[in-house]
């Protein structure tokens, strides 16, 4: 696990690459948001049950998408810079010696992530589909009930970005000038 | 006539569940289900089922049967269908109507004959690829178990008591506080006070060992429930040879009475069990039994109509149901189809 | 192919293409992924393995601990409570041979009970015990070896994020595993004092450091008995709130982490010590931990599932049990694993992926699982100091920002303790009541 990689060089400049950083950042921005809003919302629970006797109904269900919503708005910025778990003592030691052959790991790897987040969203996207279309919901009716589809847009959304990433990261090693490396 | 010169045709299944072998209808799925359908399958010698096995995790949680099988990643599993009341709601018969039955075998019984007379149970799995075998009552009846004595409803008021499910509905009204909880907290829980008490079975409360931390029972037998059901993914189920179908079939409704008589009989030792380890049993009297029945909201009403919003005919299955319990003669505290 | 031969294959590949630095969880999923499709001979169920681990993995309530704790430790960590600890700990034991060494391992036991990982204990103290500890003459590699060493309690001590994977994993309650996780913590922590007293005199030039006297004028060396309670209150309360919540039965360890980490941030504004750009770079942060941690987890359940769909984790017990092997000699090999893998994985990867091969298999000889959890959070953690990959000499040399200390210094200077940290595992493997001990009060 590399916990402060690099951040390399980023393909810049297209209205693409832009609207996705774009994207990125406010995805994260969201996420971030919602850590704080997790730790009052648990916060005010426990004091509400403890000192008035009034626990909130639905707070299991709102944490549980909470934990969702936090790791898919993240996981695109994430991967972004480079904060997904690699081990890269042996990529870093090909990338120094021979750079042309790491650029072309490095592209192959990035390939292999989008291919499993695209595998992930062939998937997805029929779950978000009959969640919407059969209102299916968390919780229990005459309690607390909340839709389901909120949940899948955010798991959809976070492995699409993700997928772009990957798919942008690959086919810029793949053109990456072999002497363009440091 | 000669076993042997025939060729046995094997079958691949995988069963699941996301409970541990040390759950009741896994120990009986792995050694009474299973077997009924192995010995069912030697007497001819035609196929034999090579079983793979994956409890407790090793492929679904509890939640995720129902997705693992319509998915094909198990074969045949337990549904833990109380999870699933948006995907499955008929199946919440015995939750929408407490204080009805406390006979799990007559519960199941009548759960699958009502399965067979309206299509719509069945359906409502076909539509998650998953072919309903049987349903499974593994409980006999819910009960209040709490770290103070509670003896009346007034001695309800106020304590946070952890449930589960769809009977956090039954405290509505009681004066008691509704805490969503899950078996594997409430150990934890009690002991520090977090609830005052639980509403739970017997059994897995004195297999948890949480006599340690809620030593007081309160009898109100408000109900038993068929939280579970057998199904198969429905390729594994089309692919199988009819004879096999057969075997299955039977050894399923084997299995669903087993159960229920070992909810009941388990039910029995473990009230001993909690009396051995200290605990104190009260029972709730019949007029503060009443009284609670009385005070629910009805929730057999609401969960009728919502059924008919979907087209399914919801009414007349609750007093299909009801009739059934009228005539087998069961404690019924409120008769929930007449109001 | 059988089932149990993907199985195989699929472990080895995924140990390959994580040793040739493929994306860890990108590797679990795909090779997951090929391996039910092999098995089932269908697409579809080998989508449906990715896809129903990405919908119902992580949404359970549980989690929420992951982000919570890694929020708190982050705000802690900005508060400047490390550097009070530190000095509180200097008072107390600069004038042992080797003090300001045992100091850093004494600060950073009572650090690790408000942070939940070893990444922000070596963080912390790179810049608060390295400074003041070159300043006194100790060697740069014996320096940043002992703050390795040391940072490791940040995960053996509660709260801790690898006891919480390991209690989710297997089922286990985390309040359970994080009073199984004191005791062995302190003997840690006696144990690396005992090391750096043993190296301060057999090799007192590898060590280093002055004379007690050299130091006595230190403003900390003078503490008076108030500032040393100033000091020290914050961390108190944050105990306090976080165990004492836990135990008193007022919190679910899930609220004692969104407690913990409101209580951090009140405690950081009244210090004046977090403005506003600091706070959002630690939700950011926060954010980052929490989506790589959780989605590692999200995968290696995909991993874990398929392992079941293959029926390996039946069929390895089988074979263990047909082996006739002693439970000594299986936790022998298991030790053995934990530190090969800890060669290239992070502490969460190794749990992650060792752990449920070995709890089905294990279940049939009883063994007890909070005892295990220790061992393997030990063991796993040996890895955070050895090359090629040690996450915790990562975070000094890139904290550190000192061209003339190398990553092979702090891995050498690391050794030591990754030896005694060997021994503690010995010893806890042999004496399992030193974790099971605290649990028969019935705290829980
Ligand atoms: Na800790
Ligand atoms: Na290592």
């Amino acid at each position: 696990m590399s916990t402060q990689v690099i951040n390399e060089a980023l393909p810049g400049g297209s209205a693409f690459n832009k609207t996705l950083d774009r994207t990125l950042t406010i995805m994260n921005t969201l996420g971030s948001l919602w850590v704080f809003v997790l730790m009052i919302m648990i916060d005010a629970d426990a004091l509400s049950r403890t000192f008035f006797n009034h626990p909130f109904h639905g707070v299991t269900e709102l944490v549980e998408f909470s934990i969702i919503g936090i790791v898919f708005l993240q996981l695109g910025d994430a991967t972004r810079r480079g904060r997904l778990t690699r081990s890269d003592g042996f990529f870093n030691f090909v990338k120094n010696r021979k750079p042309n052959v790491g650029s072309k790991m490095a592209s192959i790897f990035d390939f292999l992530g989008a291919v499993f987040f695209f595998i992930v969203l062939w998937g997805a996207v029929p779950d978000l589909y009959d969640a919407w279309v059969y209102d299916y919901f968390v919780g229990e009716e005459g309690l607390f009930t909340a839709p389901k589809w909120p949940i899948r847009v955010v798991i959809v959304l976070g492995c699409l970005v993700t997928f772009l990433h990957f798919l942008r990261m690959s086919i810029y090693y793949i053109s990456k000038n072999k002497d363009r490396i440091q | 006539t000669n076993n042997q010169s025939k060729a046995t045709e094997v079958i691949d299944l995988t069963a699941i569940d996301g409970y541990s072998s040390k759950s009741m209808w896994v120990r009986e799925f792995i050694n009474f289900y299973i077997p009924e359908i192995n010995k069912g399958l030697a007497k001819t010698g035609n196929y034999k089922i090579k079983w793979n096995q994956a409890w407790g995790g090793q492929i679904v949680k509890p939640k995720g049967v129902l997705g693992a099988l319509q998915k094909g990643l198990g074969d045949i599993g337990v549904v833990t269908t109380v999870f699933h009341s948006d995907k499955v709601p008929l199946q919440m018969v015995a939750y929408a109507t407490p204080f009805v039955t406390n006979d799990p075998l007559l519960l199941a019984k009548t759960v699958d004959r009502l399965v067979e007379k309206y299509p719509q149970f069945k359906a409502a799995f076909k539509k998650f690829n998953q072919h309903y075998l049987t349903n499974g009552a593994v409980l006999a009846t819910y009960n209040i178990f709490s770290k103070k004595q509670i003896k009346t409803m007034g001695d309800m008021k106020g304590v946070k008591i952890g449930t589960a499910g769809l009977n956090a509905l039954w405290l509505k009204n009681s004066g008691a506080v509704a805490v969503k909880g899950s078996l594997v907290k409430y150990h934890n829980w009690l002991g520090r006070g977090v609830v005052g008490g639980i509403m739970l079975w017997t059994e897995s409360v004195v297999n948890r060992k949480m006599y340690e931390v809620a030593p007081y029972m309160l009898k109100s037998d408000l109900g038993t429930a068929n939280s579970k059901a057998i199904t198969m993914n429905i390729k594994s189920w089309n692919k199988l040879p009819g004879e096999v179908k057969k075997v299955i079939k039977s050894a399923s409704i084997a299995y669903r009475d087993q159960l229920a008589r070992v909810a009941i009989d388990v039910a029995k030792k473990k009230r001993a069990d909690f009396s051995a380890k200290g605990g104190t049993i009260s029972v709730l009297s019949q007029s503060e039994r009443q009284k609670w029945a009385k005070t629910m909201p009805n929730t057999a009403t609401a969960w009728a109509n919502r059924l008919e919003k979907k087209g399914i005919p919801g009414k007349t299955i609750l007093s299909e149901y009801m009739d059934s319990m009228r005539a087998a003669n069961q404690p019924i505290l409120r008769q929930w189809d007449k109001e | 192919m059988t089932g149990l031969e993907v199985g195989i294959i699929s472990v080895i590949s995924i140990v390959v293409l994580i040793y040739l630095g493929m994306y860890i969880p990108v590797a679990l999923g795909l090779v997951s992924f090929v391996g039910v499709f092999i098995i089932k001979g269908n697409y579809d169920i080998a989508v449906a393995l990715l896809t129903e681990a990405i919908s119902d993995t992580v949404s359970e309530y549980v989690y929420a601990s992951v982000p919570l704790f890694a929020l708190m430790g982050l705000i802690v960590s900005k508060a400047g409570i490390g550097k009070d600890v530190y000095e509180v700990a200097n008072f107390i034991f600069y004038r042992v041979k080797g003090g300001l060494g045992i100091a850093t391992v004494a600060a950073n036991a009572i650090f690790a009970s408000v942070t939940g990982s070893s990444i922000a204990s070596a963080s912390v103290f790179t810049r608060v015990a390295v400074p003041e500890m070159q300043r006194f003459g100790y060697k740069p590699r014996f320096t940043v070896g002992v703050v390795a060493g040391s940072s490791v309690l940040g995960m053996l001590i509660p709260p801790s994020a690898m006891l919480i994977i390991y209690a989710i994993v297997t089922e286990q309650s985390i309040g359970q595993m994080f009073v199984a996780g004191i005791i062995p913590g302190i003997l840690l922590s006696i144990a690396f004092s005992i090391l750096i007293l043993i190296l301060a005199y057999a090799v007192p030039n590898w060590v280093g450091g002055v004379e007690a006297e050299e130091v006595a004028n230190e403003d900390w060396a003078q503490m008076t008995f108030w500032v040393l309670i100033k000091k020290l209150f914050p961390i108190v309360l944050l105990i306090s709130v976080v165990l004492g919540g836990i135990y008193g039965g007022i919190v679910t360890p899930v609220e004692a982490g969104a407690a913990g980490a409101l209580t951090a941030l009140i405690i950081a504004v009244a210090k004046w010590a977090i403005s506003w750009e600091d706070l959002w770079e630690v939700l950011v942060e926060t954010g980052y931990i929490a989506a790589t941690i959780l989605f590692l987890i999200i995968t290696a359940t995909m991993y874990n599932r398929m392992l079941g769909v293959a029926g390996l984790p039946t069929q390895f017990g089988e074979w263990l049990t047909s082996m006739d092997l002693t439970i000594g000699q299986i936790m022998t090999l298991y030790v053995i694993l934990l530190l090969l893998l800890g060669t290239i994985l992070d502490t969460a990867s190794i749990i992650l992926i060792i752990v449920p091969l070995f709890l089905t298999a294990l279940d049939a000889f009883g063994i007890d699982l909070v005892w295990f959890g220790i061992v393997t959070v030990v063991g796993a953690e040996i890895g955070l100091l050895t090359p090629p990959l040690g996450i915790s000499c990562f975070v000094i040399k890139s904290t550190i920002n000192d061209p003339n200390i190398s990553l092979f210094d702090i891995f050498t200077g690391a050794f030591p303790f990754a030896v005694t940290m060997l021994l503690t595992l010995i010893v806890l493997i042999n004496y399992p009541s030193l974790s099971t001990y605290l649990l028969q009060f019935g705290l829980m």
